[in-house]
């Protein structure tokens, strides 16, 4: 068995219990990394279900592969993982068998961005109620710091030793051309305003997307000179601007920068909803006869 | 469990019905109530008619971006509570694989069906090849069991789609009916039993389960995720699916090696404990046969699938001809009826292997039968053997 | 014990758990009012976790908190300082 880390010293504060209820494990820990933005991120979840007193019934968490597999450690509620890339999939059909549901499917950047790009973009269109929390950090963080589509060009990665070839790309603008609902980008400078959005989010009718930047100082940082998590955290901080202020700007100062911020919040019907009408239409069309 | 609502709208009376829509009847009276599909040929006329279907029994219809997606979704949709299918042919069952070897670790209950068409490659589209056998048990990674049923006229479509659902139900797992383009196309008489008939054969999802009594529902920290071994009874207690909605679900269903209570582990022991509890759960109650003129015969043709109706009808002509032949036909296909091969090869010394492949269960005959068994294979690619070409291969090998 | 910083009008108290600190430093690097540094102690995960500056103000406005990859440092108000601080204290 290996061993646990060393007791906390009094008081516990109860946002750390609230995942733990239930749990095999009567101690807050995860496995990140030190500096990792992951465990931030789990902690805002946390205190979201916490504050709100949500159902931890209505939002099954679905989680893909990567460092954040081990998320559902300091996540509420129940978590289901699925293989890589195929979050969106598997929620599609919890969503359309059981509409009352709300699913939260964590996902990374090479998840969703590589081998999950046709879900996402299907999903975008198709606008099916699901919630998209996408963990950005440019980077392959649990197999080992391999390039991920997000990755600049010219940086470092352990598959790219003299420099990224190929250029990036935004899912925020592949978001908002496939078609989705509400879409918003933040960093975990922004607790405040991710919070809120994923708020709204959890309220919203139809697909949300959510792109959250997080620091990987293990892999991303140090084979970019970043070794520090404060590095990696000023460099993402150094490169963020907000969508306000970016009127005005031409796209080649806008190249390489992280705009955050609510690029759309414009609702249409939900697919499910959408069925369900037709259901009732066909029944009571069968009735009249 | 007879209390619940069956709502199956078909009349009970004959229909004239082609192999892929005896398939969706089937499908539908077993229960089914999710279905999402790709569009390939020769498998178009099952999504075409679910989407009509479907709304009008309260279930849902999705046409996803691929297979993949597909074949995930369902998964999903058998973790929401409701009996899921999807249908493929050759090219998509292929790339399902990764996920079929996914559902059967987490003992997901749901119903692939196989249309299979000619290959290798896209192949030709409207001709039947049985080239899919082995990939159905053997395609995905890792080493899991799979339930395969050949159905070889379009009433036992209707069936054995049934008793396909209720087999999922019963052992968790995904179970793949093998069609092909020729029987999926042909027009037959199905006749559609009356429905509480029907009611009465299919088995329900469940939502709670009891305890031994049969009356107290089980507590949550006695119901066990998965298939465990009790060394009591040297049986496996496969419990039912959790839903994601109840309280049953875990809280956190890892996609890696596990225990039977859904911790995810990283020690040797609990890999060799999954992967031998996942293959041995099936028992013996799964493999299906059925015998034609066995008593007293000294050929048999060893058959499943279309080629069971040309070897009956070669073997009623042979009789007329005084040579004692027999089908022995596989319903089931995985897993492999082994036992019952062997059993059969101890009195009939002489076998033929008819399959619309290169010999897939061939091989498997040939390495259950005993010592002093002959087993011939009669291979046809991309078409139906004939009567007289068996009869001729039955008097080939008995004179 | 690792309350550092209270402020008894206000009811609030900032608290570190040192077993827990993992020795970013974001905490120290996202404070508005720049209250922490650096500390020069070891803790059981070998890392140094921060400790307050002499004479520095902190306004318990939960940067640090909600930055902070552990959930080692965070603020206690309203309820929980009553009954978390005395057990703190002990």
């Amino acid at each position: 068995m290996q061993s646990l880390p060393p007791l906390p010293e009094r008081p516990l504060h109860p946002y750390e219990l609230v995942p733990y209820t239930g749990r095999k494990f009567a101690q807050a820990f995860h496995i990140f990394c030190r500096g990792c933005g992951y465990g931030a991120i789990g902690q805002l979840l946390c205190r979201i279900f916490k504050d709100d007193k949500l159902d931890e019934t209505l939002y099954p968490f679905i989680v893909g592969v990567g460092c954040y597999s081990a998320l559902p450690l300091v996540l509420p509620g129940r978590a289901l993982m699925t293989p890589h890339g195929r979050t969106l999939a598997v929620a599609t059909g919890i969503k359309l068998a059981n509409p009352k549901l709300t699913p939260i499917c964590i996902a990374g950047d090479g998840d969703n961005l590589a081998i999950g790009t046709n879900h996402f973009v299907q999903s975008c269109r198709r606008n099916i109620g699901i919630v998209l929390i996408m963990l950005h950090n440019n980077i392959y963080g649990m197999t080992g710091g391999q390039v991920a589509p997000t990755t600049p060009m010219g940086m470092r990665a352990s598959t790219a030793t003299y420099g990224y070839l190929e250029d990036e790309f935004d899912p925020v603008a592949l978001a908002l051309t496939a078609g989705a609902t509400y879409v918003a980008r933040w960093t975990t400078a922004h607790p405040r305003q991710f919070m809120k959005s994923v708020r709204k989010a959890l309220q919203w009718k139809g697909f949300s997307f959510i792109d959250m930047v997080s620091q990987c100082p293990t892999y991303f940082g140090r084979n970019n000179d970043m070794s520090e998590p404060i590095d990696v955290f000023n460099w993402i901080k150094g490169n963020t601007i907000p969508l306000e202020k970016t009127k005005g700007m031409s796209e080649e100062e806008l190249k390489g920068k992280f705009v955050v911020g609510e690029f759309r919040e414009s609702p249409r019907k939900e697919l499910s909803e959408k069925y369900i009408e037709l259901i009732e239409q066909l029944r009571s069309r069968s009735k009249r006869k | 469990m007879a209390d619940y609502i069956y709502d199956y709208d078909m009349p009970s009376k004959p229909y004239v019905w082609m192999g892929n829509e005896a398939l969706v009847e089937g499908a539908l009276a077993a229960g089914c109530r999710f279905f999402a599909g790709y569009p390939i040929t020769p498998q178009n006329e099952v999504p075409e008619r679910m989407s009509e279907r479907l709304p009008k029994l309260g279930g849902r219809f999705i046409q996803m971006e691929d297979e993949m997606a597909s074949i995930s979704a369902i998964v999903g949709a058998s973790f929401a509570g409701l009996k899921a299918m999807t249908s493929t042919s050759g090219p998509g069952f292929s790339l399902m694989q990764e996920v079929m070897s996914w559902a059967s670790s987490i003992e997901v209950p749901m119903v692939v069906a196989d249309v299979q068409r000619t290959g290798p490659g896209a192949g030709i589209v409207n001709l039947p090849h049985h080239s899919d056998i082995i990939q159905a048990h053997y395609g995905g990674n890792g080493e899991y069991p799979v339930i395969a049923y050949a159905p070889s006229s379009c009433q036992e479509l209707f069936d054995y789609t049934i008793d396909a659902f209720n087999d999922a139900e019963l052992y968790r797992l995904p179970v793949v009916i093998f069609s092909d383009s020729l029987l999926g196309h042909i027009h037959e008489k199905v006749v559609v039993p009356p429905l509480e008939a029907l009611k009465q054969r299919v088995i329900p999802r469940k939502l709670v389960t009891y305890e031994e009594d049969g009356k107290t529902p089980l507590p949550r920290n006695k119901y066990y995720t998965f298939t465990s071994f009790d060394r009591k009874t040297n049986t496996y207690k496969i419990t039912i699916p959790p839903n994601i909605a109840t309280d049953y679900f875990p809280e956190w269903l890892p996609a890696v090696t596990h225990s039977p209570q859904s911790i995810a582990s990283e020690y040797q022991e609990s890999a060799e404990l999954e992967v031998y509890t996942l293959n041995n759960k099936l028992g013996d109650k799964v493999v299906k046969v059925q015998e034609y003129f066995m008593e007293d015969a000294d050929v048999a043709i060893v058959c499943y699938g279309l080629p069971f109706r040309s070897a009956l009808r070669a073997v009623k002509l042979a009789r007329e001809e005084g040579i004692k032949a027999g089908v022995f036909r596989l319903v089931t296909v995985w897993p492999f009826a082994r036992k019952a091969i062997r059993e059969l090869s101890q009195k009939v010394k002489k076998l033929l292997v008819p399959e619309i492949n290169m010999g897939q269960i061939l091989i498997w005959v040939e390495a259950a039968v005993e010592d002093g068994t002959t087993v011939e294979g009669i291979p046809a690619i991309s078409r139906l053997h004939e009567p007289k070409e068996l009869l001729d291969k039955l008097k080939e090998v008995v004179h | 014990m690792p309350v550092i910083c209270e402020d008894k009008e206000k009811q609030k108290a900032l608290f570190l758990q040192m077993s827990r600190c993992g020795g970013c430093h974001l905490c120290i690097e996202v404070c508005p009012k720049e209250v922490l540094e650096k500390s020069a102690e070891l803790n059981q995960k070998v890392q140094y976790p921060p400790k307050v500056k002499e004479g520095a103000e902190c306004s318990f406005c939960q940067s640090c908190e909600l930055v902070c990859p552990d959930f080692a440092i965070y603020v206690l108000k309203d309820q929980y300082y009553q009954e978390l601080l005395a057990i703190a204290k002990k």
